[in-house]
């Protein structure tokens, strides 16, 4: 697993591979932005694509390679305030599927995404064995038991805290590889 | 051990998510490790537990992805003339009797293997268009229709749609490796007759 600065030193060096890495790595983030935006299909379709677009263009002026998802979505919510304010002279058809809703897009949301983004890309990083476990703590109701836990996942109850902090030590890691700080988990 | 009926007991998974997601760091102290890193993993994480985020349409993903290319390979860029192969206004009927006719038209337009179908409705004094384009390879992006100068994208079906008060004289179809400029489309109903 390579972090994005790692990532970024090669699309600065011209291997395309590295820039389709990027993008499988970062396009749920920034496609969810734009469907967040209240902007029709097709100007969904344009923030999305202009964002990479700008991206692209403005590589070299990139300062912090640390921080392109900040970039990301601070580009992509440009772009999507920009978009609002275009002309409406083209405007999709009523029956055209609507990827949003009526929400505006606050910093604070902003951030959340981006969290939860880096949350969802650790867990991707991850064996399937401790994905599930961890899964079942993050995403399963909270009222959910640890003992229902290690039943939904095949193992005993016995071995379910030792594997459970097994696997959020292998998260933690994948997190500060991809940026979450160290000290947070010690403050 | 319930953690609610004895505050000296190890808290429960509920109660360590619910201080985490208040701030209330007084457990800290009392956690193991493991439990210390949940804790501050529900805190940093506010949207744990909701949806996972949605991967972009595959298409959209594919042309992102293929921005490189377009970048550096500008020269490469085959430019072509798409010509029109079927009109509907072409055969429309005598003057008198075509009013619901001109409401409605249908164009292809063909270049190198691509063909382009256009069909546009007017009604409540806007034209409604839906696009189509054919002979795409099972792997090739999706190009991307210029209409005057707006860009309109396929949507998951391939399908252009968009609307407008007055309809297009010059559109082109541009992907990372062809420019197709379609002849010029002329809207004057009597020029087909």
């Amino acid at each position: 697993m390579r972090t994005d600065v790692e990532i970024w030193a090669e699309i600065l060096a011209g291997q395309d591979s590295a820039w389709k890495e990027l993008v499988h790595r970062y396009e749920a983030l920034v496609y969810t932005v734009a469907s967040r935006a209240n902007l029709s299909y097709g100007d969904v379709a344009d923030c999305f694509q202009n964002t990479w677009v700008l991206l692209y263009q403005n590589r070299k002026k990139v300062q912090d390679p640390g921080r392109l998802s900040a970039w990301l979505v601070t580009t992509a919510k440009r772009e999507a305030l920009r978009l609002r304010r275009k002309s409406q002279r083209f405007s999709p058809l009523d029956d055209t599927p609507e990827l949003v809703d009526n929400g505006e897009l606050p910093d604070s949301e902003l951030e959340s995404l981006q969290q939860q983004h880096l949350l969802e890309k650790s867990l991707a990083e991850i064996d399937e064995r401790c994905r599930r476990l961890l899964q079942a703590l993050f995403f399963e109701p909270e009222k959910v038991s640890y003992d229902e836990i290690a039943r939904s996942i095949g193992v005993s109850p016995n071995t379910l805290g030792p594997a459970r902090r097994r696997c959020l030590d292998r998260l933690k890691k994948i997190l500060m590889t991809f940026g979450y700080p160290d000290a947070r988990t010690e403050d | 051990v319930d953690s609610k009926k004895d505050p000296t007991a190890y808290p429960d998974r509920p109660t360590i998510i619910k201080a985490a997601r208040a701030g209330d760091e007084s457990l800290l102290g009392r956690l193991t490790e493991a439990d210390r890193l949940l804790f501050f993993l529900y805190r940093d994480f506010p949207l744990a537990g909701e949806p996972m985020l949605s991967s972009a349409p595959e298409n959209w993903v594919r042309k992102a992805m293929a921005i490189p290319e377009a970048d550096t390979q500008p020269s490469l860029v085959r430019r072509l003339a798409g010509v029109l192969t079927f009109d509907s206004w072409a055969s429309l009927p005598a003057v008198g009797t075509r009013s619901s006719a001109i409401d409605e038209r249908r164009l292809r337009f063909a270049a190198d293997q691509l063909t382009l179908d256009i069909r546009a409705e007017h009604h409540r004094r806007t034209w409604q268009f839906t696009a189509r384009v054919y002979g795409l390879g099972a792997d090739a992006v999706a190009p991307t229709l210029v209409v005057e100068d707006s860009e309109v994208f396929a949507d998951t079906d391939g399908f252009y749609h968009w609307t407008s008060p007055t309809p297009p004289v010059r559109i082109s179809l541009k992907s990372p490796s062809y420019l197709i400029e379609l002849a010029e489309i002329s809207w004057q109903p009597h020029s087909h007759r």
